[in-house]
């Protein structure tokens, strides 16, 4: 494993120096010192474990496809935007927009993630250990999201497929949103996810699904314009 | 709109430190988010503070002929013990007064020169135009203090100068001061219906009305939770307030969570910042930070 300190460094170096390593072939590296700096550990396209030792700041491991990221401490906002593959652990809170279009790969934060976690997902596993914010999952298009906290309001407002499930209570359900009994086949899945990221315990698990009345939606429905607007 | 918030309090009432310099090292590293101003609002042991203080904004080529005149029109009411210019900045230490409005009026009469920007039993307020980076020459910085906020700033909807620069006092009454990020869209009709209260408004910033908000509620006995629950359902648009009093700091987040803002807190102190970046020089490496959710109010008394 190599180390790079952050201190002294401009963000660019860091990310230049991540990526030279790649390219000498090195497969496991760390990043000490990196006190809240955002934008760490960049558009890493080549399969690499990055470990950010410490808090980092907006869009940790954003834009990747493949690496195995753990963050050992909180993030900022939009951590693991946009992730193609691979897997982003966060041991800390995360800020808001954690996951924002994940297309694919699983990010788990074991701690709270803020609003709007996972807003426009649209493919690959969420799991979030603690609660999460107002608006989590808004128009969410394909995925899975776990919360095993609690959900603040807003929840799945405007989704257009994909699951949430939610393991404690939910404040506010979002526009379109309706809760649905999880299968036995869909538990089974959340123990086994939860387990990869060695989170146990007792889960009164609800699945929020879209309603589907805003798929087809009829103008004249004025009821409807009222509630979705 | 960016801008940068950030806040500190000593939890103990027996401890005091270097809250100006911690304020100052936490606004550094977020100076991107606003580089157009900065200031700092700084509050020390109520139980010993005595006298009046006063910072005036100068706003004339010649300032120390400005500061005179300032001073000579704050004499005219309350006798002036002590009167330092530090750039733009009068500094006036005045014997308690009974009605700091009318003290507040009198150095006022000719806005165009000079402008009360704060008045502090245990509180101080310095701001300069540009970058946080040499806030240090106030000498405010330098003193033990309890607790205190700041606010580097990105204008967006007003002009950049001191007057408009943050955080804004209550002017009309002692030690109440705010720095808010983002903007309050309803801010012409709370201004109008703060006017009808009898404040008097000296910027265009949207801003300016949340410590003549928060003064008219706890002028009304509302305790500064109280007063910020209602600011979240009151004041519309996007926000993330930091407000402090002599012996409190609070925070509010609006609605819709649309600001970014970072929590710390340890036996010893809280802090909160606009990034977590800011937090590092002031609590030790491994403490969990949050963000607070929508519509949150957090209180720390000491």
């Amino acid at each position: 494993m190599v180390t790079v300190d952050c201190e002294g460094r401009t963000t660019r170096e860091i990310n230049q120096e991540i990526k030279a390593l790649l390219r000498d072939g090195i497969k496991e590296i760390r990043l000490s010192n990196p006190n809240g700096r955002h934008n760490l550990g960049v558009c890493l396209l080549a399969p690499v474990k990055l470990t950010i030792d410490g808090n980092a700041g907006y869009y940790a491991a954003g834009l990747c496809d493949g690496p195995e990221v753990v963050i050992r401490g909180n993030v900022g906002w939009g951590v693991a935007e946009n992730l193609m593959a691979g897997t982003v652990e966060v041991h800390g809170n995360a800020g808001n927009a954690a996951a924002a279009t994940l297309r694919g790969g699983t990010v788990c934060i074991h701690g709270d993630s803020g609003s709007r976690t996972a807003i426009s997902m649209k493919g690959g596993v969420c799991i979030v250990e603690g609660r999460v914010g107002y608006m989590t999952g808004f128009m969410m298009q394909k995925g899975t999201l776990i919360v095993c906290g609690d959900a603040d309001e807003g929840l799945g407002d405007s989704m257009y497929e994909g699951t949430i499930f939610v393991g404690g209570t939910i404040k506010e359900l979002g526009n379109d949103a309706v809760i649905k009994e999880p299968t036995r086949e869909e538990l089974a899945f959340l123990t086994g996810e939860l387990q990869r990221f060695g989170i146990t315990g007792r889960f009164d698990w609800k699945k929020v699904v879209a309603g589907r009345r805003l798929w087809n939606f009829n103008k004249k429905e004025l009821d409807v314009w009222k509630v979705a607007l | 709109m960016m801008c940068g918030i950030v806040g500190v309090m000593f939890k103990s009432p027996a401890e005091q430190g270097p809250v100006g310099q911690m304020l100052c090292g936490m606004m550094e590293p977020l100076f991107r988010r606003g580089p157009d101003s900065a200031g700092i609002a700084v509050y020390t042991d109520a139980a010993a503070a005595s006298e009046l203080v006063l910072r005036v904004l100068l706003n004339a080529p010649d300032l120390d002929g400005a500061a005179a005149r300032a001073q000579a029109r704050a004499e005219r009411i309350a006798p002036v013990t002590e009167a330092v210019r530090e750039g733009a900045l009068l500094r006036l230490k005045v014997q308690p007064v009974g009605e700091i409005s009318a003290l507040v009026s009198a150095i006022d009469a000719d806005r165009s020169e000079v402008v009360v920007a704060s008045v502090g039993y245990c509180s101080e307020i310095v701001k300069k135009v540009g970058a946080p980076d040499d806030l240090q020459q106030f000498a405010i910085t330098a003193q033990p203090a309890t607790h205190g906020i700041g606010h580097t700033r990105m204008a967006t909807e007003s002009k950049v100068d001191l007057a408009h620069s943050q955080p804004f006092g209550a002017r009309v009454s002692p030690d109440i001061a705010v720095v808010h990020n983002g903007h309050i869209t309803n801010y012409l009709k709370m201004k109008r219906r703060l006017e009808a209260q009898g404040y008097e408004f000296t910027t265009h910033n949207d801003s300016e009305v949340i410590p003549y908000y928060v003064d008219s509620k706890l002028r009304k006995g509302a305790s500064l939770a109280e007063c910020l629950r209602d600011a979240v359902r009151e004041l519309d648009g996007t926000f993330n307030l930091i407000v402090a009093t002599p012996r409190e700091l609070g925070v509010a987040k609006d609605p819709i969570a649309s600001k970014p803002l970072c929590v710390v807190e340890t036996d010893r102190l809280v802090a909160i910042a606009s990034e977590a970046v800011a937090l590092h020089g002031v609590v030790p490496a491994g403490v969990r930070f949050w963000e607070p959710p929508t519509k949150e109010v957090l209180v720390w008394s000491r």
